[in-house]
């Protein structure tokens, strides 16, 4: 498939502050790729240099294989064919929502347009609001005709800031449905910003996650979600949890219970052979919360605690902190403490969501089991992640 | 100063973003540039204080200058007080309570600041005088002779105070207004809930939290106060501004007429230390964005009453009664407005008036537009010199212009002499450039702030919006700043026009030989005891300056924070 952006060995820096590193990606024409990461990664001013309104130090941009800034070239921002849908919208306060929508709109080539106002209107369902001044329209009508204005010059790109941030959470997920229709059915090129997991990968064909002003991982949400590269990757998409463990013969044992090295897939197991060769036993073992899978041993007893439950699989005690309704699931905030711990300070507090049906016959086991499936990683040391792909 | 209560109301939102700023480049350059001739005045008062003069500096210290420093302080403490209790009260009454009248008040209380205070001064010394017409009533009424009879005398300390407190309380007014609008809902409704009642309410949540905008309303009053030259001349009462008038212009002593500058200057620094610090605290004052309709207190009967009076005796003193008695002495025996001599007059007015603006305004629209597009720091500090000028009153800008100037002339003739063998003359000493500059120096900070303010409308991602939107700089400015800002521009062009047209004290030291605006034209004719005749000029340097200020202050009234 064509590309249509591409960023090539991207940076930006003034004063000694890098912002943005060595950044390198491309989008296929038609896809929605989302720049994801935490505040002040970088992710707004990848849309500012891709539109042109910041200059990048070094670099390529290639926007439908036209080269828009590179050595010796330097397109204005108002020939590069763009559309950029702001975080506050930016709609002039001056115009009616018709001149709004209008303003991008060469009238000399307005024919030559694929669809015209009303057909604008119609799509962001905004035909009765035509006239109306800005300030009169709500948050999530002005983000529609920003979005309308966006595309109406029918731009080879588009780039959205954070475009649903100021919304409330109902008309967030119905906006995002909405835009994410209009972009498909329009097979518009998109970059859009968010430093919302949950929305990057409702919206995304391709997810580029971001920090300190560098690529982190990229790929598709299912990817990043449970295949993550680092644990930074793990833990902004969701809760993980982390436990200490070591490599003893055949088996990885740790404080939730032994895992057998034969379960791993070859490669890992190799390199975990190979750290027990070494001496060093010593690894953590990563899972979301959710993978935590709690099961009643008929000979175990529940341990009555603060009208709480709490029980030992024989290496730590489960607690049951806290259980906090949050509609179709329950969290259950679960303690964990070393047995013979003389303080009985917790190693890890767990929020595991459980489905309301299971409340009743909720308690804590005797014996806990994660799925060697769902266990996400296993870092060996500092910085070395390996992946566990499931059984 | 109108500009000034804009600026405090309107506080501009420029904050820098995290891209790249500029710190230099020709466009700060000239910034920069533009900023220093500004800041000329101080300098060179500044530069005074290493000058030996003739010799007269000693000679002020021993004899005037403690009457001076006595003079403006009896006169400050006074000021400071009316226009306090007469700026806060109306304040509250028109934002909390509902009375006769209220909705006219609300917008009129502002218009005294039309009237310039010496015109105010000119027209109670001929009504109130003993050959006055109320003293001529007195005594045909009551058959008693001239100083028979007790009656205040208007050319006092007392009389100069009075007619200050009348035109000067709506800067306290306007501020106080707002802040009461801002913080109301929020933080009165708590306070009702815990058993205030509406005047326990004032006391203890209401004027706590207005304290910081009524403070700035008072020193801007202040500032006002001691720049004034009209008002304390015709009452004979010896302030700074008079005595550097006279230093300067008996004494012919430019370096000690300067070195009594800089002794003011160090009293307005102290002012500009105190607002500046007021308003800094103003701006964590705001707890909250939300605001709802203020639910006010109705009054009715006496209370009603009260209300009513409270808020007629200001506008009455400061506005109507000057009005009317102006009105009185043209018709009585003013002089003929089309006379070819007024014609002159008025066209001189206008124009210095018109230049100051036009150039005030583009000037002003050049180094916002330089410190926002450069995003330099740089930039941001000259405006700020830019708008020092404020503060300054006409007469120590004036004497601070004429060192520089006169320096320049003297070198220009110095270089032409030895170059080309013939002096040319004072080229800018009592030339209409130095006039206009003086007026630059003294309103600029009235248009930038306005100018800044209405650019602080138009968000960076507005700018860039139309950028991505296919339109390059140029027809970005001209379809989306113009438009937006064509408002702001109108209204800094007004002010300073208004505000040219009533200066007197920087006109009269600084005019070309044989060039008569209307303030001078009346303060010539008021020196010389023909205040009836004096009314003509002052009635028209009003009605320039009163419709601007009805058409903002309507317009000011339109706007309520959070709705």
């Amino acid at each position: 498939m064509a590309s249509g952006i591409t960023l090539e060995n991207i940076s930006f820096h003034f004063d000694q502050h890098i912002i943005i590193d060595e950044v390198s990606f491309s989008v296929d024409q038609g896809d929605i790729v989302c720049l994801l990461g935490p505040s002040g990664c970088g992710k707004t001013t990848i849309l500012r240099l891709l539109s042109g309104l910041e200059n990048p130090n070094k670099g390529r941009v290639l926007l439908n294989d036209r080269e828009v800034f590179g050595q010796g070239v330097n397109i204005p921002t108002e020939k590069r064919r763009i559309g950029f849908l702001f975080q506050d919208y930016a709609l002039f306060p001056h115009l009616d929502v018709r001149q709004n929508i209008e303003f991008g709109v060469n009238p000399r080539t307005r024919q030559d347009l694929p669809h015209d106002l009303d057909d604008m209107l119609k799509m962001v369902d905004m035909v009765d609001y035509v006239n109306a001044m800005p300030h009169t329209l709500s948050g999530g009508q002005q983000q529609r005709i920003a979005l309308a204005r966006a595309l109406a010059p029918n731009p080879e790109v588009l780039l959205l800031d954070e475009p649903f941030s100021g919304l409330d959470t109902a008309l967030r997920v119905h906006l995002r449905q909405s835009t994410h229709k209009i972009l498909k059915k329009n097979q518009v090129t998109t970059i859009m910003v968010t430093h919302d997991p949950e929305e990057a990968m409702f919206m995304a064909d391709k997810i580029v996650l971001m920090q300190h002003g560098r690529v982190v991982q990229m790929g598709s949400p299912r990817e990043l979600y449970l295949q993550p590269k680092t644990l930074f990757c793990a833990d902004f998409f969701a809760d993980t949890c982390a436990f200490r463990a070591k490599v003893v013969e055949d088996k990885i044992v740790s404080i939730i219970g032994d895992f057998l090295l034969e379960d791993l897939t070859t490669s890992i197991a190799n390199r975990l052979n190979k750290k027990k060769g070494t001496g060093d036993s010593a690894l953590q073992l990563f899972f979301r919360p959710e993978s935590l899978m709690i099961t009643i041993e008929s000979e175990s007893q529940a341990k009555i605690d603060s009208g709480l439950q709490s029980v030992n699989n024989g290496k730590a005690i489960f607690k049951i902190n806290d259980v906090h309704f949050i509609g179709e699931k329950q969290q259950v905030d679960i303690m964990l403490m070393h047995r013979d711990s003389a303080d009985a300070s917790a190693i890890e507090t767990l929020h595991s969501p459980v489905d309301q049906d299971s409340l009743l016959t909720l308690a804590i086991s005797a014996k806990t089991k994660v799925d060697i499936g769902s266990l996400i990683s296993i870092s060996a040391s500092a910085g070395d992640i390996l992946w566990l792909e499931a059984l | 100063m109108v500009g000034s209560v804009v600026k405090a109301m309107v506080q501009s939102r420029f904050s820098f973003s995290r891209y790249p700023k500029k710190t230099f480049s020709w466009l700060t350059t000239l910034s920069i540039f533009f900023a220093i001739i500004l800041a000329t005045p101080i300098l060179g008062i500044v530069f005074s204080l290493f000058q030996e003069g003739q010799g007269n500096w000693p000679h002020l210290v021993d004899t005037v200058l403690p009457r001076y420093i006595g003079n403006s302080l009896i006169l400050m403490l006074g000021v400071g007080t009316g226009v306090a209790v007469i700026g806060v009260g109306s304040a509250w009454l028109v934002v909390m309570c509902n009375f006769t009248g209220k909705r006219f008040f609300e917008w009129a209380l502002i218009l005294p600041l039309a009237v310039p205070a010496y015109v105010v001064a000119y027209a109670y010394t001929d009504v109130l005088q003993s050959s006055g017409p109320v003293q001529q009533m007195i005594r045909n009424l009551t058959g008693l002779g001239f100083g028979e009879y007790w009656f205040p005398n208007i050319r006092s300390m007392g009389g100069a105070i009075t007619i200050f407190i009348a035109v000067l309380y709506p800067y306290v007014y306007l501020l106080t207004r707002v802040a009461f609008l801002e913080q109301s809902v929020c933080a009165l409704e708590v306070s009702r809930t815990l058993g205030r009642s509406p005047l326990g309410n004032f006391r203890s949540v209401a004027l706590p939290l207005a304290r910081p905008a009524i403070v700035v309303g008072i020193i801007l009053a202040l500032m006002e106060t001691l720049a004034d030259f009209g008002t304390v001349f015709h009452f004979g009462i010896q302030t700074f501004t008079t005595g550097i008038y006279r230093t300067w212009a008996s004494m012919g002593d430019r370096i000690a007429a300067a070195q009594l500058s800089s002794l003011l200057l160090t009293f307005i620094f102290l002012l500009v230390f105190i607002e500046r610090y007021s308003r800094k605290k103003a701006r964590y004052f705001q707890t909250t964005t939300r605001y709802t309709i203020l639910k006010r207190y109705q009054l009715t009967k006496w209370k009603n009453f009260c209300a009513v009076i409270f808020c007629s005796i200001p506008l009455t003193l400061g506005f109507l009664a000057p009005i009317i008695m102006l009105f009185y002495m043209h018709m009585s025996a003013g002089h003929d407005l089309s006379n070819p001599r007024y014609i002159v007059m008025i066209k001189n007015s206008i124009t210095l008036a018109t230049t100051a603006a036009l150039v005030a305004v583009v000037l002003s629209v050049f180094l916002a537009y330089v410190a926002r597009v450069q995003r330099s720091w740089l930039a941001q500090v000259g405006n700020k010199i830019a708008a020092m000028g404020y503060a300054i009153p006409g007469t120590m800008i004036a004497v601070g212009i004429l060192y520089p100037v006169a320096y320049i002339d003297q070198l220009i003739n110095q270089l032409a002499k030895q170059f080309f063998g013939f002096s040319p003359g004072q080229l800018f000493t009592g030339s209409i450039t130095a006039l206009i500059l003086a007026y630059l120096v003294r309103f600029m900070a009235v248009s930038l702030n306005t100018v800044e303010s209405s650019l602080g409308k138009i968000t960076r991602n507005m700018e860039d919006a139309s950028r991505t939107l296919g339109q390059a700089k140029l027809r970005t400015v001209l379809k989306v700043h113009t438009p937006i800002m064509s408002g702001g521009l109108l209204t800094a062009g007004l002010i300073v026009f208004v505000d040219v047209m009533k200066e007197l004290p920087a006109t009269l030291i600084m005019r070309p030989f044989n060039f008569d605006t209307l303030a001078i034209q009346a303060y010539n004719l008021a020196k010389d005891e023909r205040l009836t005749q004096a009314a003509t000029p002052s009635l028209v340097i009003v009605a320039v300056g009163v419709l601007p200020l009805i058409f903002l202050s309507r317009k000011i009234m339109q706007s309520r924070t959070g709705t």
